[in-house]
């Protein structure tokens, strides 16, 4: 008897329908799975008999045909044994196929008959929001994230015999309650906090104007200086995400399997920091299914590089396309995704090798070439990407133990989010949400700046030697301050400011 | 081409080139023979000269010769003989003068009696670079010839301000002249010729950068020039090596001070202290002891400020001050000082020192 069951399959992040067909036929005792399954789903095959066997039904001693349609894409993933196992259960008469029609199955069976968390059942329910499915059985670990998406009706199963009584109506599960985001978001607390910074006013303030305009940060310094510290802190002064943004997020997340499922949905921007021996896959995504890479991983949120030119010059390459456009195409054998990965660049490094240049008091150990080795790993080309050269010092013993009072983050974050808010206003009707991301079309029409502001721009192009490329980061810059300030208009201490954050092009990259 | 190469030089490039008699036999040759270029008819001379000399002699290939020449003065680089009129005298006065000078641009300068060598660490401070650009600046805008060794730090900010006021300077290289090191300063070197300058080595073109080499060329950058600027330099140095030579052949050494605690001053302070070299607080300095008075003096404008601005003047007045201090001593916020201070950096006024020190620029 033939059993067809529903079920989605994933390509990237967008969804698919999916049939898993089960035929049992006269023969002998058996069991073949087709239609391009990998190497997870052929090994369900024993996952799925004992849980059948220890779920007190019964395992049909005849010929399994599975088929997985469509039968020309590929499929990973232990999210079908509990579809596959249902299938096999109506095929063989012990429980009712027509009961099944309606609803969307994922899980994954353990031996026991118990259902198993999955990878990716935020992306699949969106989209089956999206074609209009609306009865789904996941795993109960899973109901969390399902619980932000409304207007479908979600039942979690913890078992297999869970699952077949609720579909012959012998148990009653309550469906997954619609969570609201903002509650979560109330919730959220931040570890690092400004106030816990002493001094450094150059630098926060630095801080933050990229969080309010979503600008790329470079800040150089000695070590120990707390360059790490304030990259850390950076996330407490973000704006808040929206819902939007941590959907789009929770789906790479979800698809990469690092969601919380405790909260099932990020309510705060990602903030990771791959250690520099991070191998350009894993920055950029890949493998052979194509999956995300540590830049898509933080899109919406920030990527700290710590030291800099101690990654593999490869990998810093690799980051110039995604820093521009946004989003990254992974291509692999079995795959072309484009990921998204929007995120604010927050890269940290020393002056030199032994981290002394400059500094009058201790002396650097490194040559000449040394030193312009070192600073050559950063190509002008990325550089030019980063909008913000943020010199950070070393904090003196008496600063640590002062009383000074410091903002804290909260404070600073609403100057933040008062900007942000401008920027959304401004760019209601495109697809960009700050000001680093504008195109030289938004750039004409929102930086004008006064005849006065021109000469000045002139005269910092001399004297500080910058590249031509820097015209339009400043500007950018520019446009933020005087959004922070609330100012319509780009004013000439605005321009002066963005400018002097481009200073040390001079200093170290002349 | 500056240089015409007669009989005498071509011999003596013949000695150095060809042959493997050593410097001192070459030199003794030279001041032997009557003629130089008699070497070039082996039996002239045989009587004159010891017996394995002779056989060295025979080496000499007078096609091979007039090929090198031609070949080197095809890359648009003159040889200077020590034999030749375009010699500089003063260098003749140094402890074993260089035999052969290959030089590109022009000729003229070596032998200017308007040369002052700068010279300091490779790895200079801000306040290094910043004295450097000054002095040189000035002093090229003087007439003054900056001769120096176009190594990193000091040298480099040398040559740079002389360039940039379109004034004469000198670089010794010690490597060949088509093997510019540091291999960044070949843009300089090409500005430095295009300006009207001068690019000096006393190694065959091609030679590459050699340890020893570079020791050896301060004793050219101390003979042709009428004093050394000693600005910077940490106690083991080039500089000091430079000073030496140029106490041993009798030139003016000025030095510019530097704090007690810069390491990379250590050096320059101790040659004060020991009273080798005369202190020096302006270009004006040393524009007097060469005999001129400063001509061309900047227009003195008045400057207007606004009250913020004023603000934060008086509190760098005469001092680094770190950008945290600033803000609490003006009492201005973060986002203005920050402003002020880079409009006050783009007039000249403030000067931004690392680790975020602010202080007033030097005029």
């Amino acid at each position: 008897m033939l059993a067809i069951i529903h079920s989605l399959g994933l390509s990237g992040l967008d969804g698919y329908k999916m049939q898993i067909e089960v035929d049992i036929n006269q023969g002998l005792p058996g069991y073949d799975i087709v239609g391009l399954v990998g190497a997870s789903i052929k090994e369900s095959k024993e996952r799925i008999k004992s849980a059948i066997k220890n779920s007190k039904f019964q395992y049909p001693i005849l010929k399994i045909i599975v088929n997985m349609a469509p039968a020309d894409t590929k499929k990973e993933g232990p999210m079908y044994d509990l579809p596959i196992a249902l299938g096999i259960l109506c095929a063989s008469d012990q429980l009712d196929v027509n009961k099944t029609r309606e609803y969307v199955m994922l899980g994954e069976l353990g031996l026991n008959g118990s259902v198993n968390k999955v990878n990716g059942i935020l992306p699949m329910l969106i989209y089956a929001k999206q074609a209009g499915i609306k009865k789904f059985i996941i795993p109960k670990a899973n109901a969390k994230e399902a619980s932000f998406i409304d207007g479908m009706d979600i039942y979690p199963v913890s078992t297999l015999e869970e699952a077949v009584m609720f579909l012959k109506g012998e148990l009653d599960i309550p469906k997954v309650e619609v969570q609201s985001f903002k509650d979560l978001m109330n919730n959220t607390k931040v570890s690092n906090d400004f106030k816990y910074i002493k001094g450094q006013a150059k630098a926060k303030r630095a801080m933050e104007i990229a969080a309010a305009g979503g600008h790329n940060v470079l800040l150089i310094g000695p070590p120990g200086s707390g360059k790490t510290m304030m990259a850390k802190a950076f996330p407490s002064i973000l704006p808040d995400l929206t819902f939007e943004e941590a959907l789009e997020i929770s789906k790479i997340h979800s698809i990469a399997g690092t969601l919380d499922s405790n909260t099932g949905i990020l309510t705060k921007r990602p903030f990771r920091s791959p250690h520099h021996t991070a191998t350009t896959i894993a920055l950029t995504g890949g493998g052979r299914t194509a999956k995300p890479g540590e830049i898509s991983l933080t899109h919406n949120g920030v990527l700290f590089l710590d030291e800099m030119p101690e990654y593999s010059r490869n990998s810093l390459e690799t980051l110039r396309q995604p820093l521009e456009d946004g989003v990254i195409t992974v291509s692999r054998l079995e795959a072309s995704i484009v990921y998204p990965a929007n995120f604010t660049l927050i890269a940290s490094m020393n002056p030199c090798p032994c981290g002394n240049y400059g500094s009058t008091t201790n002396e650097c150990k490194c040559t000449p070439q040394a030193i312009r080795k070192y600073l050559n790993k950063l190509s002008g080309p990325l550089m030019d990407r980063i909008d913000m050269h943020i010199e950070v010092d070393n904090v003196k013993y008496s600063d640590l133990q002062g009383e000074a009072n410091e903002e804290s983050s909260a404070s600073i974050k609403a100057r933040v989010d008062k900007a942000r808010e401008i920027q959304l206003q401004r760019f209601a009707d495109s697809d960009n949400y700050a000001n680093s991301k504008m195109n030289d079309r938004q750039i004409k029409k929102y930086c004008n700046i006064s005849e006065e502001s021109h000469f000045i721009l002139k005269v910092a192009f001399e004297k500080l030697n910058l590249s031509a490329r820097a015209y339009n980061r400043i500007l950018k810059v520019a446009r933020t301050i005087a959004d922070l300030e609330g100012s319509k208009d780009i004013q000439d201490e605005h321009i002066m400011e963005a400018i002097s954050y481009r200073s040390l092009d001079n200093k170290y990259w002349s | 081409m500056n240089n015409i190469l007669n009989d005498n030089d071509k011999a003596v490039i013949a000695l150095v080139i060809q042959t493997n008699i050593t410097y001192a036999k070459i030199k003794e040759i030279i001041e032997t023979l009557p003629d130089v270029s008699l070497i070039f008819s082996i039996d002239k001379v045989s009587g004159l000269i010891s017996k394995n000399l002779v056989s060295e002699i025979n080496k000499i290939d007078v096609e091979l010769l007039n090929n090198y020449i031609c070949n080197v003065n095809s890359m648009g680089i003159d040889i200077v003989t020590y034999l030749s009129d375009m010699y500089p005298d003063n260098l003749r006065e140094i402890h074993n003068p260089p035999l052969l000078l290959y030089t590109k641009g022009d000729l003229s300068l070596m032998s200017g009696s308007d040369n002052l060598a700068v010279v300091g660490t490779r790895r200079a401070t801000s306040y290094g670079e910043e004295v450097t650009n000054v002095f040189c600046k000035t002093l090229a805008k003087e007439g003054l010839c900056i001769v120096s060794g176009l190594a990193d730090g000091i040298d480099t900010f040398a040559h740079q301000s002389a360039v940039n006021v379109k004034g004469k300077t000198i670089a010794v290289l010690g490597s060949g002249i088509n093997n510019i090191y540091p291999a960044v300063n070949v843009g300089l070197a090409e500005k430095i010729i295009a300006t009207g300058g001068l690019v000096i080595s006393e190694y065959p073109p091609n030679e590459g950068p050699q340890a020893y080499h570079f020791p050896a060329r301060n004793r050219i950058i101390a003979g042709i020039s009428k004093g050394v600027l000693i600005i910077e330099a940490p106690l083991r140095s080039g500089a000091l090596i430079t000073k030496e030579y140029a106490l041993d052949c009798n030139r003016d050494i000025f030095v510019v001070p530097g704090r007690i605690t810069d390491i990379y001053s250590k050096g320059s302070n101790e040659v004060i202290k020991s009273c080798q070299g005369a202190i020096v607080l302006s270009p004006e300095d040393i524009l007097n002891s060469f005999g001129k008075t400063l001509n061309n003096r900047g227009k003195s404008v008045v400057m207007q400020f606004t009250l913020e601005e004023q603000l934060i003047i008086d509190v760098l007045n005469g001092k680094e001050v770190h950008f945290d201090a600033i803000i609490t001593q003006s009492g201005l916020t973060s986002a203005k000082v920050n402003s002020i201070l880079m409009k006050l950096e783009l007039k000249n006024i403030v000067k931004k020192m690392p680790g975020n020190m602010y202080t007033m620029a030097m005029n």
